[in-house]
């Protein structure tokens, strides 16, 4: 289970997240929806380190993980991707997926330097495992030597998710990551989140696309100005009157 | 170019040199060939450094003076093997690079090339003035004979030997770094630091260990060049050897080990091709530095392999 108790965060005169406390159960998708500026990245980047809250915690299988930094929280099992690409571009599609083996790989330094058989073994089975979770997310085999800043938006997605995976995470996190998709490659996302959470990892979901959303989640929180409004099934936040209002505007 | 090439480039100039110097009686062109040998060496450390991790240093002259002084004062106060004493140098650079990091670790691009600027001006005003310890600019500072197991090194033909060994240890490093996952977590670093932390990279830790590296390797020229020059003075490490250096690497190839090599050479040859060169060489490294940054950002030499590819490539499709 991964927590949010309270989290408090301001930037300057704004509060940006106002006592959010979510919670995300392993082996599901969970969403985070909220119309624009409503603190859902923000929060992201509290929940992966790469914010500190002002206030309220984070918990990890029930270990504190507030403040701690992005590589800890790595070890810990959590996984991200992000809203911008961020793309090691100059590397080929297999780099990129073999680099989320890092924490994995335990070859002394010296090992590394004189490369030595530990560490040559451990690269063979690094780039098997970066071969093995591109064929799981669907990434043709004609991309994976091809260099990554070259290569579709939609193929480059899957790419950043598979870096993700490589790392074995228990949970994933995924900020926006139908942004720039057609509805084909919206559609293949869907199936592949579902793969993802059906091999035990519990996916976090931030998404503007409601139907995906609405689709693949099984529990959904709604942030609006920072707070959480409402959190539960689709259904029933299809048919909450604060997150219509909110979110929907109040045009249905 | 691509890791493949980079590979047997390297090997071929690694093979090239030892018949360059065999086939050469002329002590002068030996010469050349181990100042090279030395710049390569540290021109390795930085392209580690900017090539490899996207961490631009300034101030790689001062790693090379403190293991030029590093090697000649341990060497002068305690008498040990002249090769210890080298690598002792090497390890007081690494030392000082690893240190740096920390303060370092938050500046990026035009802010790191003008704090590691600093930190070079800085050492050289140290080697300059502490002159108990360094001999300053004048005296200078002296150093005994290279030798090995008693076996006397000295002469330039034999020293290219040890110069040459010298550089095979710290290629064969080099690649190992850029080929394992080391390399991939300074690549990821440079290219996407929030990626490479959220994949498990301590981004701190990696600084510090391609400031550590780059440091040993530069400071490991240092040695080499204190045992060759034998005396020297503070003004072989001051910035304009960290210019040159930045030559070398940025002429070559940003992030392949071989380019550094070929800049290395180009960089120590052509002062001795052009009678005039000194006097024009700020203007003509400036002006080199500036086009190749615009219009071949990842080095001259890898620009001419992809020409080279484009042009295969029409001819064969």
């Amino acid at each position: 289970m991964l927590q949010t108790r309270d989290i408090t965060k301001s930037f300057g005169g704004l509060r940006a997240v106002n006592a959010a406390s979510i919670e995300v159960p392993g082996a599901a998708i969970t969403a985070v929806i909220g119309p624009n500026g409503a603190g859902k990245t923000t929060l992201m980047n509290i929940i992966s380190g790469f914010a500190v809250p002002d206030s309220g915690s984070v918990t990890l299988d029930g270990k504190a993980a507030t403040g701690a930094r992005p590589h800890q929280l790595c070890a810990m099992g959590l996984a991200r991707t992000f809203q911008n690409l961020q793309m090691f571009s100059d590397m080929s599609v297999l780099e990129v997926v073999t680099t989320g083996r890092y924490r994995h790989q335990r070859a002394s330094l010296l090992s590394n330097l004189l490369h030595l058989p530990s560490t040559r073994a451990e690269e063979r089975a690094a780039v098997d495992n970066a071969r093995d979770i591109l064929r799981f997310l669907g990434v043709e085999e004609s991309y994976w030597e091809r260099r990554a800043g070259d290569l579709p938006y939609g193929v480059q997605r899957r790419t950043e998710i598979a870096r993700a995976l490589a790392t074995e995470p228990k949970y994933l996190l995924l900020d926006e990551p139908a942004a720039g998709l057609n509805n084909q490659e919206t559609a293949d996302l869907g199936r592949v989140l579902r793969l993802i959470a059906d091999s035990g990892v519990a996916v976090v979901l931030i998404e503007h696309d409601i139907d995906l959303v609405m689709d693949v989640s099984q529990r959904i929180f709604v942030l609006d100005a920072g707070t959480v409004i409402a959190d539960g099934d689709p259904a029933a936040i299809r048919s909450n009157e604060a997150v219509i209002a909110a979110y929907f505007g109040g045009e249905e | 170019m691509s890791p493949a090439t980079d590979r047997i480039l390297t090997i071929l100039l690694l093979l090239l040199l030892p018949v360059l110097s065999l086939s050469t009686g002329n002590t002068f062109y030996k010469s050349m060939l181990v100042f090279g040998i030395i710049n390569a060496i540290a021109a390795i450390g930085l392209c580690m450094m900017l090539g490899f991790a996207g961490q631009i240093s300034l101030g790689q002259s001062a790693f090379f003076g403190l293991g030029a002084y590093g090697a000649a004062v341990i060497a002068n106060r305690t008498g040990i093997e002249p090769v210890l004493a080298i690598f002792a140098g090497a390890l007081i650079a690494m030392a000082a690079g690893w240190l740096i990091s920390r303060p370092l670790s938050r500046l990026h691009d035009h802010y790191l090339a003008m704090a590691t600027l600093a930190f070079g001006i800085i050492l050289y005003i140290l080697f300059a003035n502490v002159r108990s310890l360094t001999g300053g600019l004048d005296p200078g500072i002296n150093i005994g004979r290279l030798t090995l197991f008693g076996l006397d090194l000295s002469s330039t033909a034999s020293f290219f030997w040890a110069a040459w060994v010298m550089l095979l240890l710290t290629v064969f490093i080099a690649t190992n770094v850029s080929s394992s996952k080391l390399g991939r977590s300074l690549l990821a670093m440079k290219m996407a630091p929030l990626a490479a932390a959220s994949v498990g990279i301590d981004t701190l830790r990696a600084k510090a260990f391609v400031f550590a590296i780059g440091a040993l390797f530069t400071g490991l020229a240092g040695g080499l060049y204190a045992y060759y020059a034998r005396s020297f003075n503070a003004s072989a490490f001051g910035i304009g050897y960290a210019i040159e250096l930045l030559m070398m690497v940025v002429i070559g190839s940003l992030n392949r080990v071989s380019g550094a090599i070929v800049g290395a050479f180009i960089i120590t040859v052509l002062p001795v091709l052009f009678d005039q060169f000194e006097d024009y060489k700020t203007l003509i490294f400036g002006i080199t530095m500036v086009l190749i940054m615009k219009y071949m950002p990842s080095g001259l030499v890898d620009a001419v392999f992809s020409l080279f590819g484009r042009l295969r490539r029409r001819v064969v499709g």
